[in-house]
């Protein structure tokens, strides 16, 4: 399938959840909650870029 | 040259803001070693995604809910406003993370932490203010949901989110000047304090302070030691 296609079936409009027990998340709320905490963790590991003298 | 006169209520209020905030403070060029991080950045990040939230904000208040609604410029600028507040609160809430983390409230900073957690909370509001001040079926539903909840909390008559003039009110005056002021004191607190020291700071000012004197140990971080 192409990358557009894939796109394309996510951005249909329609809501996904995605559900785990009690808990109970849309797929959009859950890729921003994973991305935020990917970007927390990179944050704390890559180098920062050393001024120059 | 005349004598500064010490009753002049200006003259002490000049000499407070110039003993709390030297210019040097106020702006830096340069910054302590351990600020070199990127976890340090998301404050500055969520700084300039406020900025692009206001700016945005005042071309849609000059423009009008037909533009942003009817014009493929007006769309753009409306995306630009939405998309800005996302970022906004993504970089707001890894800015809490961290200084949660590295407990920021550390060396007096104790009200620089609560004024941002209180301007955290009134983005909520300024944010929920603004989508029911979209004009559209989505601020219609969200406000005939959101009137039931503030009804049963009994402030549905002050706070009345059916009625679009005190909500976009609400949204372009009272709120964001409610955001700026916090902001603006939040930032000017950092400045006076200092960025909060990493805890190795603390560990090594705190044995190096016991190993100097054996018998009395200093409870106060480094940080406060150094005010």
């Amino acid at each position: 399938m192409f990358p557009s296609a894939i796109i394309g079936g996510i951005l249909d409009g329609r809501q996904r959840l995605v559900s785990w027990g009690w808990l109970q998340i849309t797929v959009a709320n859950l890729v921003v909650i994973v991305a935020m905490i990917a970007i927390f963790v990179v944050a704390l590991v890559a180098p920062f870029p050393k001024a120059k003298k | 040259m005349s004598a500064v006169d010490e009753s002049n209520w200006t003259t002490a209020v000049r000499d407070r803001a110039v003993d709390a905030f030297p210019p040097t403070e106020l702006l830096p060029d340069r910054q302590p070693a351990y600020v070199a991080s990127w976890a340090y950045v998301f404050g500055m990040l969520s700084l300039v995604s406020l900025l692009v939230v206001i700016a945005t904000g005042c071309v849609l208040a000059v423009e009008g809910p037909s533009w942003w609604h009817n014009s493929g410029t007006g769309h753009f600028v409306n995306s630009m406003h939405l998309w800005s507040v996302e970022l906004f609160f993504v970089f707001m809430v890894l800015h809490l993370w961290a200084k949660f983390f590295m407990a920021a409230w550390r060396g007096h900073r104790q009200m620089t932490w609560m004024s941002g957690a209180i301007a955290f909370v009134v983005s909520i509001g300024a944010a929920f203010t603004g989508y029911l001040s979209q004009q559209n079926f989505s601020s219609q539903w969200i406000s005939s949901e959101a009137k039931d909840g503030l009804n049963a909390a009994g402030v549905g008559s002050y706070f009345n989110v059916l009625n679009f003039g005190q909500m976009f009110t609400w949204h372009v005056v009272l709120l964001p000047l409610c955001i700026t002021l916090l902001v603006v004191g939040h930032v000017l607190m950092v400045r006076r304090r200092g960025v909060v020291e990493p805890f190795d700071d603390d560990t090594v000012a705190t044995v190096a302070t016991v190993a100097s004197t054996e018998t009395h140990v200093d409870p106060k971080p480094a940080s406060a030691v150094a005010e």
